[in-house]
């Protein structure tokens, strides 16, 4: 449970070696962290050039953190904070800083998430690959391997007749568990170091086949072959 | 005007059976007759403002930084309240610019508040105080004393904050009367009939407004110091509600029961077009203050 302070001038020497203070060259107030005892502070220069603390609140280990990194992203409101704590005492500060900051940090954290989810999903989504026919009019048929989450193709294949479209299409649709290697070799090496190892794996398998002597005679020895 | 003008002989720690002063005070009236002046104007009147406590409230708390000509005169007064022979607290004359809304009255009351002195409004738009001023006397009708003298006899202080509205809009004769209370050379020397004494109106603090500077009579104008109020944006706003906030506070004699309860009115406050006017904040924090229970 948290709890409030209101200190001024709190702490001797001892006490300031393990607080971390903000950047606040110039400044009339600054935020401060004591890690050790999990509280945050606002600080101000006395008349006298020593730090003063104005506002001090035991927020816990994990939850000061967060409030100090709110507070040190926001300088252009220190004085303002600082001012608040003058005209209404801790819960001035308490309400506009710690709220505000713990909320942020739950809005964070579930930003955070909710990425980690949609990255999730977004990877899941790129490892998936279709495998599509491509009889557009006007157009050589071909066929193209796209990712769930792109919108267009990361491989296109043409042939000037459609038979040699489904010879390819004969072994290519029984290679879906090689998709993601084929990707990689075509980030790594590109578009024919892909169109190579596709024909070389057809012409591979085609020889296996006919070998075993279950190859169709004609243009697509693998039209009825059903992967290995 | 200065708080050197004074003269040493009239301020003294003064008490009295009838009323007692702890501090600086003085004799601001001066009797027309061997009757002592009515309203208890006879008696030495506090100087306030310039003890330790009100200095060091008025260096914590009073805070107009994004009015730089306001904090200058603010500053100018308390390092004067700090030096001999004058520890109390008063403003040189100021004229107030600045377009409507931006808060004149506002940063009168605060200073008055945080000073720890009586605060009080001279209504030049209002025929019947025209009228006081000028010591017009109708039949039976009471005659009440201006605002400035009033506010010495209600509160007991010679050195009250005094707004005063309409300047720019009277006759000059008006005007030249109202020179006459503020001009230190004259100002010691204020005859008020409703009292039968004169006053002598030299620790006023003098806020002066006025739309139109350029409709002040010439000798008027000479005495006060013009302070141009700029409307705050950006933080200067959160600032700037923040004090019309704390200002409620006081007026309402409230304070915010919770963080998120002054969160809230902070918010809503904040949230009003930056067109709103002071008063406009001013009016939204009390209803809310007075609505909420804050």
């Amino acid at each position: 449970m948290s709890r409030v302070t209101h200190q001024d001038g709190v702490g001797g020497p001892a006490d300031e070696r393990a607080v971390i203070e903000a950047n606040h060259f110039g400044l009339a107030f600054w935020p401060a962290i004591d890690p050790r005892t999990g509280s945050v502070q606002l600080r101000r220069m006395t008349s006298d050039g020593v730090p003063s603390i104005v506002w001090c609140h035991v927020a816990g280990k994990g939850d000061a953190q967060d409030i100090f990194d709110w507070m040190t992203t926001r300088p252009d409101h220190w004085y303002y904070w600082g001012r608040l704590v003058i005209l209404f005492g801790d819960q001035g500060v308490e309400g506009v800083v710690v709220q505000e900051a713990l909320r942020n940090a739950e809005v964070c954290a579930a930003e955070a998430e909710q990425e980690r989810l949609d990255q999730e999903d977004r990877d899941r989504r790129h490892m998936h690959i279709d495998l599509f026919t491509l009889d557009d009019r006007n157009k050589r048929p071909g066929f193209s391997l796209e990712s769930g989450d792109e919108d267009e193709p990361f491989f296109v294949m043409r042939f000037s007749e459609r038979w040699e479209r489904e010879r390819v299409l004969d072994w290519l649709r029984w290679q879906k568990h090689r998709f993601i290697e084929f990707r990689y070799l075509h980030t790594e090496a590109g578009q024919v170091a892909l169109e190579r190892a596709i024909i070389a794996g057809m012409r591979n398998t085609e020889t296996k086949v006919k070998t075993a002597g279950d190859a169709m005679g004609g243009r697509r020895p693998l039209r009825f072959w059903r992967g290995e | 005007m200065t708080s050197d003008s004074v003269n040493p002989a009239t301020v003294s720690t003064s008490t009295t059976l009838a009323e007692t002063v702890v501090g600086p005070a003085m004799n601001v009236a001066q009797g027309f007759s061997s009757r002592p002046p009515s309203l208890g104007m006879g008696f030495d009147k506090a100087l306030r403002g310039g003890t330790e406590a009100d200095l060091r409230r008025l260096d914590q708390e009073l805070d107009f930084s994004w009015q730089p000509d306001l904090a200058s005169v603010f500053a100018e007064a308390i390092e004067r309240a700090r030096s001999p022979g004058s520890p109390w607290i008063t403003i040189a004359p100021v004229l107030l610019l600045g377009e409507d809304g931006v808060g004149r009255i506002h940063v009168a009351r605060r200073f008055a508040h945080l000073a720890g002195v009586p605060y009080a409004t001279l209504d030049l738009d209002d025929v019947e105080v025209v009228e006081r001023l000028q010591g017009v006397i109708r039949g039976p009708d009471v005659v009440i004393p201006t605002a400035p003298v009033l506010a010495m006899a209600a509160s007991g202080c010679a050195n009250p904050v005094v707004t005063v509205l309409g300047a720019d809009s009277v006759a000059e004769s008006v005007q030249m009367d109202l020179a006459r209370m503020i001009d230190p050379a004259t100002a010691d020397r204020w005859v008020d009939w409703s009292v039968g004494a004169t006053i002598d109106l030299r620790q006023v603090s003098w806020f002066v407004q006025a739309r139109q500077p350029e409709r002040l009579a010439a000798p008027l104008l000479e005495l006060l110091r013009p302070v141009e109020l700029i409307r705050p944006s950006g933080t200067n706003r959160l600032l700037h509600v923040a004090e019309v906030i704390a200002e409620v506070m006081v007026d309402e004699n409230a304070r915010p029961s919770t963080g998120r309860h002054l969160q809230s009115l902070l918010h809503r406050l904040q949230a009003m077009p930056d067109g709103r006017s002071t008063s406009d904040l001013y009016a939204a924090a009390r209803r809310v203050a007075r609505n909420d229970q804050i």
